[in-house]
């Protein structure tokens, strides 16, 4: 999930709306849109516009089949914008606002403790934080993985974790129970928000699998378990024991330093930094040598 | 002149890149050969110095997934990176900063083709990828139509060569392009390497001969029935063209012009 916030992002929120979905985000949280927007029914319009666009692209981009809107405030705006309503934690119950907007509506709610996730019946997710040290809660106390955990454990729906996530912390997070992610500046304040979201999501999906995988064989195989990072190598997922550097990569597809060269997240990795480079969730290598060229 | 079993290496370097030295006026690609050791045998029979590759994502799924420069002895041939898959300025910026992390030199035959028909290359592209390379130093070749004021801009730019197309590449049409290339190659400040099209030994010949200062082929000699007899031949070409050019060609006449003395002959009045 993409949260906006005007303050902190780089491009108008339309388009960073839209590089966000093509980079593989599935729902946004128009924030405040009814407060920042002069015309929010023409903003929402727009963006499912662009949206569907990009679904029309194919292959182009990573944007999932649906791209859940919600908006905060009343349900009034909500039913008026015809997106989802994300109560805060100080706004009315979920089942208040189930009453209100009925069995179709998506409701989702912020909660930073057990108790608030104790009072979430009847939302369909909740946002969990702040779970790092993040801008958007400057001074305030993180919940940390352990609190994550504890609402994670105590929520009657779906727990995406917020606050401070980063590609690198997908996998703790989703280790602690989240089901999903929020971010704001991950993605907004991302040099290529496209990418940003593609790392992101290529973090979640790999770390939800991770996480399936280890449920699936906890039983039978403890060691299972044992930490993975995951990345894409050449546009195909790929992962390796946490710690691990590309050079011990490259090893494992017995190739020798000397032949590959290595672009890591856009950026040349020169090779005498193979052996002293981790990788980390969420990386995305190119990783080419030379063949036969006129 | 004596003809020795190769052709002579001759002794004025044509090309100076980083300092090194270059005398052998036929550039070999390494693409298309059907098996490694054809490929082997006909760098050796070229007499080439410098000879290009590509640069592709390792194929992690193929056992015998290498790369080439395993096979290529690298302290003998200078390895030329090449941009080629790249159809903005962008891209080949990007693969040639890779293809620097080779450590093969900071060099770069520069391509920006975003046409798969004709592959011919983005004069616009080309200008503003080679602007930003040669800002960070990389020594360029761009490989361009057979365009006189582009070969100009891209020589004022800094270029170390310009490479004009005789014909499409792989078409082994030849020098389609022949009048323009003669343009180029008169208005040259750099060297000029006609490069792509050359189907045959008379196509090198005729392009050497029109003084260019080298000739790059690849499929022409990959694709041979015997491409070391092929790069040996093609060699030959080279070094001819070269050798006439040299020598100065004859005028052409409209007339004929006896060879014979026309005083004398027997019978006359």
């Amino acid at each position: 999930m993409l949260v906006t916030d005007a303050a902190r992002a780089r491009l108008p929120l339309p388009d960073l709306v839209t590089e966000a979905v093509a980079g593989g985000v599935d729902a946004v949280y128009l924030r405040d849109i009814a407060l920042s927007a002069a015309a929010p029914a023409a903003v929402v319009a727009d963006l499912r516009e662009r949206i569907g666009a990009l679904r029309d692209e194919g292959t182009a981009c990573r944007a999932p089949t649906t791209c859940r809107l919600v908006v905060n405030g009343d349900p009034e705006t909500a039913r008026a914008l015809a997106t989802g309503l994300h109560l805060r934690d100080a706004d009315m119950s979920p089942e208040e606002a189930r009453s209100l907007l009925g069995p179709d509506a998506i409701i989702g709610k912020s909660v930073h403790d057990v108790a608030g996730a104790t009072r979430a019946a009847g939302a369909d997710y909740l946002l969990a934080g702040h779970v790092f040290p993040s801008r958007s809660k400057p001074g305030l106390p993180p919940a940390g993985l352990p609190g994550l955990a504890a609402i994670a454990a105590a929520a009657p729906c779906p727990v995406l974790a917020i606050g401070g996530i980063t590609a690198a912390r997908v996998a703790d997070v989703v280790r602690a129970g989240a089901q999903g992610i929020a971010v704001i500046g991950a993605i907004a304040e991302a040099d290529d928000p496209r990418a940003a979201a593609a790392q992101l999501r290529t973090a979640l999906d790999a770390a939800l699998q991770t996480q399936k995988e280890s449920g699936m064989n906890d039983a039978s195989s403890p060691t299972h378990a044992e930490a993975a990072v995951a990345f894409v190598v050449n546009g195909k997922p790929a992962t390796m024991p946490e710690g691990a550097t590309i050079h011990d990569f490259l090893a494992s597809k017995k190739m020798t330093d000397a032949m590959a060269i290595v672009e890591r997240n856009g950026a040349i990795v020169p090779r005498a930094e193979y052996g002293s480079t981790a990788l980390q969730t969420g990386d995305q290598l190119e990783v080419v040598h030379a063949v036969g060229g006129g | 002149m004596s003809l020795a079993p190769h052709h002579p290496t001759p002794p004025t370097p044509w090309l100076t890149v980083h300092g090194r030295e270059f005398r052998s006026r036929l550039m070999l690609g390494s693409g298309k050969y059907r098996t490694r050791e054809e490929m082997l045998a006909a760098l050796d029979a070229s007499g080439a110095e410098i000879v290009t590759v590509a640069l592709r994502r390792i194929d992690f799924d193929d056992p015998a997934s290498r790369s080439i420069l395993e096979d290529i002895d690298t302290s003998r041939f200078a390895i030329l990176p090449n941009t080629a898959g790249c159809t903005t300025a962008e891209e080949a910026i990007r693969i040639a900063r890779m293809a620097d992390a080779m450590d093969l030199g900071r060099w770069v035959k520069l391509e920006v083709i975003p046409d798969a028909k004709y592959l011919l290359p983005d004069p616009i592209g080309t200008l503003e990828a080679a602007r930003v390379l040669i800002d960070e130093g990389f020594a360029v070749l761009p490989y361009i139509g057979a365009d006189p004021p582009l070969a100009r801009r891209l020589a004022e730019l800094g270029s170390v060569t310009v490479m004009p197309l005789g014909s499409p590449i792989g078409s082994g049409q030849g020098l389609v392009n022949l009048e323009a290339i003669r343009i180029i190659i008169e208005q040259a400040t750099v060297p000029v390497v006609v490069d792509a099209g050359i189907g045959a030994p008379s196509d090198a010949a005729l392009a050497m001969e029109q003084g260019a200062d080298a000739c790059l082929v690849n499929t022409a000699v990959a694709l041979a029935r015997n491409p070391a007899l092929m790069a040996e031949a093609i060699a030959a070409g080279v070094d001819a063209g070269r050798n006439a050019f040299l020598a100065g060609r004859i005028p052409r006449l409209a007339y004929a012009s006896a060879s014979s003395p026309l005083a004398g002959v027997v019978g006359a009045a």
